[in-house]
């Protein structure tokens, strides 16, 4: 009985290390590394063509400022389509978006939904068919780009082997209330820091579904937009990589967004993340591990993490539960003075490795102020945690179910009048 | 009872203290605006140029009419000393120090300014303007043309709406622009420079597509991915061929003489276009890529080492815009560049 709860805790530090080191890796490559950005100052050129896709469910709120922001790009007008997806919207949504189309007839060309599967993979599973422009990008509704971001997101396309781009999202209302100011603070560790440090090491920086795009001929050669998944960006990145096509990161082509203002908001959003990529998880663990003669063995490790960061809030919950009940069972999980080196060490390095990466981000990005919010991050912490694990357990509980694909729209917040920075 | 509150208020205390700053920026905030890193336009490689242009014209129109006309002495509305200098460089000689100029300049009338002048703040050059040698700029505006002379150095941008001529052994810090062409003499130190042309002297056009070339065929090992053909290890492509597709090489590409691909071309270590050797599309290499003499490349050429241009060789067309993007960059004599280079360690012309 012993050894049962023994072995599985031990499990549980050696990953929670493996993740501690990793955090560790990627705050001090930000900090002291070289600074990879190859396409970034890719300016000029024969601009291919591209389609700007945009999954709409019901945003009458933020389409129009979206919609506007990409009409004043300076991408080549001509090279460039508009196809806004009215994704089974009760709103306003399609009133405004053929508003656009009579105004804007050759560069805004909505696609209409009206049944079929729920959810932004099928949406754009269903779109893709509607362009077919070598380069496809996304982005989701409550997102503003700025004017040089559409040629930035295109830039990393003339590498012929670059399959997905993706860019750094900005919290837009930052203001509204202290999840706002904590969701800022996780993007900018998320961003500054961890994507941003896989690509410089020539990992797998994470396509993530928007502020992003996919080359055409790359969608086609690992099969397209998979609808039968949660988290069609992080499914696509595996697929990709699998294949034998690179994800690229660019920290300098930033585009705001509205993060959730209420925490109910947040755990719905989370809690579809967490089933989405646990989904992916369950699909790529083993084809990754055996690992295609194209991908080096860090991918692998980079890969396997990346895929269990889901994985990891469950876990830990699990292993408090196992300490906990090993204490009362009257075990000592071992004695002797590296056992409070290690504990100490832990205590001291380990569980402030996530909390370094997002004061490595701040400072990065020239912000002072909002770096002293940094203890009540624990606050997002212990909710991301538990919705997770919530998530994960619900998944496995029901893993026999395979139409379990409820989508959870996340709710937007802008008002009329909202100031667009 | 006591001493235990007291030991459990003092703890709470502690552990409440380093929270202090954290509570102090809730209940205050004192930074709450979104980051201001959402890059609207500073991308465009003649941001700052068009930013004073635009500047400039609006403080202009607000001067009276005694200042709009002739040799003035003065202040824009917004409190900047200016001077133009309508008829001769001899208004040049209100100056702080022999040669330094401290107020903003506004050249009227096409001249030749002295040799060996620093100008402390922006110039305005209205009308054809050709800089002294050895004269130093913190930024240079010019509506038609402008030449920098010999030793020149600009420390923030320069831009010309005509032909830019940079003089030999200068320095261009910055942004170095023109609507029409940049020509660069030899020894020049730059990091960005955009314009329809740039060239190391006199311009080159795209070379001729090649005639009769032998069709090549992939290695054994080769494979398809999407669009493109990716190939472990290094790989030499004999000159006098022909490659239908595009390419991705884990190792080392080298082209052979008069090569020729119709598609891009990426290797994970150098990429070597020997003479004459042609890319169509876009050349990516993880470290650098060297080009031979006469050789050209009808996209974007990216490495992130180094990039060598050799002698009389083209990046991009006339009607087909490209980047060249390295942090070091080194162009021979000839070596022309449609488009865009970025150079953020340093380019240098030979």
């Amino acid at each position: 009985m012993r050894l049962a709860l023994l072995i599985p805790l031990y499990a549980i530090v050696a990953i929670m290390v493996v993740y501690t080191i990793r955090h560790y890796l990627f705050t001090l490559n930000r900090l002291f590394g070289r600074h990879r950005q190859p396409y970034v100052d890719v300016g000029t050129a024969s601009w291919p063509r591209v389609a700007v896709f945009v999954p709409c469910h019901n945003e009458e709120r933020v389409i129009a400022h979206m919609l506007d922001a990409l009409l004043v790009c300076d991408y080549p007008e001509r090279q460039l389509v508009i196809i806004p997806i009215n994704d089974r919207s009760t709103d306003g949504t399609a009133k405004i978006l053929a508003e656009y189309a009579s105004k804007f007839p050759v560069r805004v060309a909505p696609f209409v939904r009206k049944g079929g599967k729920p959810g932004k993979a099928a949406a754009l599973k269903d779109a893709m068919a509607a362009s077919d422009a070598p380069i496809h990008l996304v982005f989701d509704a409550d997102y503003l780009p700025g004017r040089g971001l559409i040629k930035q997101l295109v830039g990393p396309f003339f590498d012929p082997e670059t399959g997905a781009v993706m860019g750094r999202v900005v919290p837009m209302n930052v203001n509204k209330t202290l999840l706002t100011r904590l969701l800022d603070l996780e993007r900018t560790g998320g961003y500054q820091v961890d994507q941003q440090a896989r690509m410089n090491l020539g990992l797998i920086p994470q396509y993530g579904g928007t502020v992003g795009g996919v080359r055409r001929a790359a969608l086609i050669d690992v099969g397209g937009w998979r609808d039968d998944t949660l988290a069609e960006d992080t499914d696509l990145t595996f697929r990709l990589v699998l294949a034998g096509w690179e994800v690229v990161y660019q920290n300098r082509s930033e585009c705001y967004e509205e993060v959730p203002e209420s925490w109910p908001s947040r755990i719905r959003q989370i809690k579809r993340w967490a089933r989405g990529h646990n989904q992916s998880l369950a699909r790529y663990w083993w084809p990754l591990l055996k690992r295609p003669t194209h991908v080096r063995r860090w991918k692998v490790v980079d890969g396997l993490l990346l895929l269990g960061v889901f994985a990891v809030g469950p876990l830990l919950l699990l292993g408090w539960a196992l300490a906990i009940a090993l204490y009362y069972m009257g075990v000592p999980l071992s004695s002797g003075v590296y056992v409070i080196l290690a504990v100490a060490m832990y205590s001291t390095l380990g569980n402030f490795a996530a909390f370094f990466e997002v004061a490595a981000g701040a400072r990065l990005d020239g912000s002072r102020g909002r770096i002293k919010l940094l203890p009540f991050l624990i606050v997002g912490f212990l909710v991301s945690l538990v919705s997770v694990s919530w998530a994960t357990v619900a998944k496995i509980a029901t893993f026999w179910r395979r139409d379990d694909q409820r989508w959870e729209k996340t709710e937007r917040h802008r008002e009329n009048g909202t100031v667009i920075p | 009872m006591i001493p235990f509150l007291a030991l459990l208020a003092v703890t709470l205390l502690w552990m409440v203290l380093p929270m202090l700053p954290a509570l102090r920026e809730v209940v205050r905030p004192t930074d709450v605006a979104p980051l201001k890193v959402v890059d609207r336009s500073s991308g465009y490689v003649a941001y700052f140029a068009r930013n004073f242009r635009q500047y400039l014209d609006r403080q202009m129109a607000a001067l009276p009419a005694e200042a709009q006309a002739g040799d003035y002495v003065g202040k824009l509305p917004d409190g900047t000393q200016f001077l133009r200098v309508h008829k001769s460089p001899a208004g040049l000689a209100h100056e702080v120090d022999a040669g330094t100029q401290n107020r903003l300049v506004v050249v009227d009338h096409s001249m030749k300014l002295a040799d060996d002048r620093t100008f402390l703040m922006e110039v305005y050059a209205r009308a054809p303007t050709i800089g002294g040698a050895g004269s130093v700029y913190r930024a240079i505006y010019a509506d038609r043309e402008l030449g920098l002379g010999e030793r020149s150095t600009v420390l923030r941008w320069a831009h010309a709406v005509g032909t830019l001529g940079v003089g030999s052994h200068s320095v261009l810090r910055g942004r170095i622009t023109s609507d029409t062409a940049v020509v660069l003499g030899g020894n020049v130190v730059f990091e960005r420079i955009g314009a329809p042309v740039i060239s190391v002297g006199t311009e080159r056009l795209p070379p001729q597509a090649p005639g009769e070339l032998t069709p090549w065929k992939p290695p054994a090992g080769a494979r398809q991915v999407g669009d493109h053909l990716r190939i472990e290890g290094d790989l030499e492509i004999a000159g006098g061929m022909r490659v239908e597709t595009s390419l991705v090489v884990s190792g080392m590409l080298r082209l052979g003489p008069g090569a020729l691909v119709e598609g891009s071309v990426k290797a994970y270590r150098d990429v070597e276009l020997a003479d004459g050797a042609q890319v169509r599309g876009a050349v990516v290499a993880r470290r650098r890529i060297i080009i031979d003499t006469a050789a050209w490349v009808g996209g974007p050429a990216i490495a992130e080492e180094r990039i060598r241009i050799g002698q009389g060789s083209v990046i991009g067309g006339p009607n087909l815009p490209a980047t060249v993007s390295a942090p070091e960059l080194e162009m021979m004599a000839g070596a022309t560049v449609y488009g865009q280079i970025s150079a953020p360690l340093g380019g240098r012309t030979f």
